[in-house]
């Protein structure tokens, strides 16, 4: 089964191995459409973008337009393919946009309930950066919405109107009794006409430069018509208006923090006499949001991948977190509309998650979607790669290398390996890809360098789960750029991350080391109060002096400060923690001096109604040390999803060398004591 | 006790859970007022100007499908024929023509010809949704100088007659001796238009100080205790 490779080939195959990566870039900088080969798993991915394009609405007038949310499946055995197949949705290549929301940026919380946490993650998306183009979701959707509104705006100004906005003089008023308007309405009309085609969205800054119309002017008057058209304190119209007022100032004004200030709004406010519940809030924050989406025609769709770290993060399945999930999603599926859910899930794992879920979850789940063409689609199962899809996959990861050969197009599609391995490994039945991709890996090693990694390994060359020292810190260094670009955006939406981060660094460098010899158990993230936003606190466990910790982190500013600051203060009712010890974390740029008198008005007199008779302290905490506790989970799961299995001591020096800055934040401060500061 | 059946009202309809209604267009994209051959209309801070007597066309653009002109002062505008669709260079517009009439002498003479006056548009959108449009207009009196030498010639004549009838009447001759009265009965015949100048600026400027309130009230932001409340709070870290 071996073929002859010309020598004088040699030189050029040997520059890289087109197979080494497995199905998607294991690398951060790594180029997705080098290893993306469109023919595999071509059937399952048209009928996803498919599915996805059916929530792309044309005409939208009431909530009845938008599709009913449905969950499709994506199943496969481990290496199947899943997490390719999603990335190739995300690296479509007709480049339409869809808003994919991934489940990396914020994690499951099974005692949060499920419409909060979909809006989380929303929110999250909207702040982040988009994977692929590297832009600010909401930058975009906010700059289209705005130029919506903005030439609703202008058309509607009446002639005079028209005039009185560019405050004449008074010589000019004079002469403008008799005639003269046509030239302002005219000007507006030019502005309306450059403002109708959407990609005037792109450069809307620019328009109203061209026209010489101050982006703060017209700020104003948009927000004025708002305010006239969503009156009212009712809550949706509260939503509505801080909404679009947040993207017409991030838009027009170029405020980064008008997001912040629509999620800080409290809805509940004003004088309406129903108080409504958190629920009814959200339900209606994700409708405002998916309002706007509609508009432009952009899909939401939730994607759930790795569901192994979701479901089963000790690596067992957790029945409880598995029914919460599944009840979850099939509660959204009822009461939420014009969201599509991915759940990419391992066969074997699906099958256990199913048991726990109940008859409701289970028809819900199994609903899908209606896709022209496609007719209903509830269920995709990723099959092994035909022997037609191996040929194309080779041609495709050869093509760069290929290009590079004299006579490139006379070599066979098979090159460089034999037609009878490529015929073998067609036939093997049961092996996902990834396992034929890693044989022709070993193939191509073989025939290339003349190496067979699987027979003959070094010793010194780690196995596929064995990882070194380079490579931790490699993914090491990708946390922590992940998490840099995660925490650039708003804080408040980092609470639960930084909270079971913070939990989970404690958690790998057990047992603590000597300098901390107060703290020695196991620690907890978890909900406090009634606060979904703000309420989590990580519980350390203290036996020398015996006491609960809860270490919590000051995120929100303006109006959400002080609400931020209460959350925290209930650690101590809450029955789940019952703490009797409370340390918040507040990124403030003061390294020294006195905290509490640096804390804004209202936050400070939160602060002194809270803490009376507590032990209760305030520390500093600088964004080093936020990207390392943001890191862990981060680089955490990155591992998993390599496959590289970490030992217990390995870890536990990895962290203890990494994050030596964080222990000290934790300890309790002896001079603190129950009875007060 | 009998029990009855719950009678809904006619008129009530499925509530549907619309979307923002800032969202949608609440005007069509364009309504001006042009002669009857398409001419441009003077426009002033008072809104157009438009002269009795002449035909006028109201042009809606954009998505609409039918266009009615409901609000208008009956005695001086009257409508005519039917909307229609027309095009002219490409551009697909609704028209509505209306001609404005000449008021009775008295009125004209004691508004000075000058009348502020507003036209509600309602059109009916592509979807089905109603809007309307209020376009100001200030209807006046054409060929206003030959009225004014008109009336200026009149005043003379009235004053001449007054002052020869008088002569004759008392035999008295200063009247053909000194121009006296003569520029006398002048003066008192040019202030009318003086005065017609005057009350017209004032009414011109009274009606663009009430289109300015009005903008004020639609346009201008209500004073909102949030940026306050927020700076209160303080800016804190930002990340």
């Amino acid at each position: 089964m071996s073929v002859a490779i010309d020598e004088s080939l040699r030189p050029i195959l040997c520059a890289y191995n087109p197979f080494d990566d497995v199905a998607r870039p294991q690398h951060a900088d790594g180029r997705f459409s080098q290893v993306h080969v469109p023919a595999v798993l071509r059937a399952p991915r048209e009928q996803l973008l498919a599915a996805i394009d059916a929530y792309r609405v044309r005409r939208f007038s009431a909530l009845v337009d938008l599709p009913a949310s449905r969950v499709i499946k994506v199943l496969g055995h481990r290496g199947a393919g899943k997490t390719h197949l999603y990335e190739a949705v995300l690296h479509r290549e007709d480049g339409a946009p869809q808003l994919l929301i991934s489940r990396d940026t914020e994690n499951f919380d099974e005692g949060m309930p499920f419409e909060e946490y979909m809006f989380q993650l929303l929110m999250a998306a909207l702040n982040g950066q988009h994977p692929v183009y590297g832009y600010r979701f909401f930058d975009v959707l906010a700059a289209q919405v705005t130029r919506r509104l903005l030439l609703h705006t202008v058309r509607e100004l009446g002639p005079t109107d028209r005039m009185f906005v560019q405050c004449p003089s008074r010589w000019r008023q004079f002469r403008l009794l008799w005639r003269g308007g046509e030239e302002s309405r005219d000007r507006f009309d030019t502005f309306a006409a450059e403002l109708q085609p959407p990609a005037a969205a792109a450069e809307l800054r620019r328009v109203c430069e061209r026209q010489q119309m101050s982006p703060e002017l017209l700020a104003d008057l948009v927000l004025a018509r708002l305010s006239r058209l969503e009156p009212g304190d009712s809550t949706q119209s509260c939503i509505r208006r801080e909404l679009y007022g947040a993207m017409i100032r991030a838009a027009l004004l170029q405020d980064r923090d008008a997001l912040q200030g629509f999620l800080e709004a409290d809805y509940q406010a004003g004088s309406r006499a129903r108080v409504l519940h958190r629920a009814d809030v959200v339900r209606q924050l994700l409708h405002a949001v998916r309002e706007v989406c509609a508009l432009v025609q952009l899909p939401v769709v939730y994607v759930f991948d790795n569901m192994e770290g979701l479901l089963a993060p000790a690596g067992y399945l957790q029945p409880r977190r598995a029914a919460a999930f599944l009840e979850g999603l099939a509660q959204a599926v009822d009461h939420t509309r014009g969201f599509l859910f991915l759940v990419l899930f391992e066969q074997g794992l699906y099958s256990q998650a199913l048991m726990h879920a109940g008859t409701f979850a289970r028809s819900r789940l199994d609903l899908g979607v209606h896709v022209p063409g496609h007719c209903r689609v509830a269920e995709l199962e990723l099959q092994p790669p035909t022997r037609a899809e191996l040929s194309d996959l080779v041609q495709g990861r050869m093509a760069g290398l290929r290009s590079q050969l004299p006579g490139g197009n006379s070599v066979p599609a098979h090159f460089p390996f034999a037609p009878q391995f490529l015929e073998e490994l067609g036939q093997l039945s049961g092996m996902p890809i990834r396992g034929r991709i890693e044989r022709l890996r070993d193939e191509y090693n073989r025939i290339v360098f003349g190496r067979c990694d699987l027979v003959a390994a070094p010793v010194d060359v780690p196995g596929p789960n064995e990882v070194t020292r380079e490579e931790l810190e490699r993914i090491w260094e990708d946390a922590l750029l992940e998490a840099g670009r995660s925490l650039e955006v708003a804080w408040t939406d980092q609470q639960v991350n930084l909270t079971r981060g913070l939990s989970q660094l404690l958690q790998a460098a057990l047992p603590w080391p000597e300098y901390l010899p107060q703290l020695d158990a196991a620690c907890q993230a978890l909900p406090i109060g009634d606060n979904p936003r703000h309420g989590f606190a990580t519980l350390v466990r203290c036996t020398q002096p015996p006491a609960r910790v809860a270490i919590g982190f000051l995120l929100a500013t303006g109006a959400g400060m002080p609400l931020d600051m209460r959350a925290k203060f209930a650690a101590f009712s809450d029955e789940k923690t019952r703490a009797n010890w409370l340390i918040i974390l507040w990124p403030t740029g003061k390294s020294g001096g006195d905290l509490v008198a640096a804390l804004p008005t209202k936050t400070r007199e939160v602060w002194e109604e809270c803490c009376q008779q507590r032990a209760v302290c305030l520390r500093a905490v600088d964004r080093v040390s936020l990207r390392k506790i943001r890191a862990l989970p981060l680089f955490l799961e990155n591992a998993r999803k390599q496959d590289i299995s970490l030992s217990d001591d390995l870890l536990r020096s990895f962290v203890r060398e990494r994050c030596v800055e964080v222990f000290p934040l934790v300890i309790p401060d002896p001079q603190v004591t129950e009875h007060g500061n | 006790m009998e029990t009855e059946v719950l009678i809904t009202p006619d008129h009530v309809m499925p509530r549907r859970c619309e979307v923002s209604p800032a969202l949608l267009a609440q005007s069509p994209e364009s309504v001006i007022i042009t002669t009857r051959r398409g001419r441009a209309v003077p426009l002033s801070l008072a809104g157009y100007r438009l002269r009795m007597g002449g035909t006028y066309q109201i042009r809606v653009t954009g998505p609409v499908r039918d266009v009615r002109l409901i609000g208008f002062p009956r005695l001086l505008v009257q409508r005519q024929g039917d909307p229609r669709e027309c095009t002219d260079d490409g551009v697909r517009y609704w028209c509505r023509e209306f001609r404005v009439h000449r008021a009775s002498l008295f009125s004209m003479i004691t508004s000075l010809g000058i009348y502020p006056e507003e036209l509600e548009i309602e059109s009916t959108l592509l979807d089905g949704r109603k809007v309307s449009v209020c376009v100001p207009v200030v209807l006046e009196l054409g060929f206003t100088w030959k009225i004014v030498l008109l009336l200026v010639l009149w005043a003379f004549v009235l004053s001449v007659s007054e002052l020869v009838s008088t002569a004759v009447r008392d035999h008295r001759t200063e009247l053909f001796e000194s121009p006296v009265p003569w520029l006398r009965a002048l003066v008192l015949a040019l202030l009318y238009p003086v005065m017609t100048f005057v009350r017209r600026v004032h009414c011109l400027r009274k009606r663009a100080g009430e289109l300015h309130q009005h903008f004020d009230t639609i346009w201008r932001l209500p004073e909102r205790g949030a940026h306050d409340s927020a700076e209160q709070h303080g800016a804190g870290p930002t990340p």
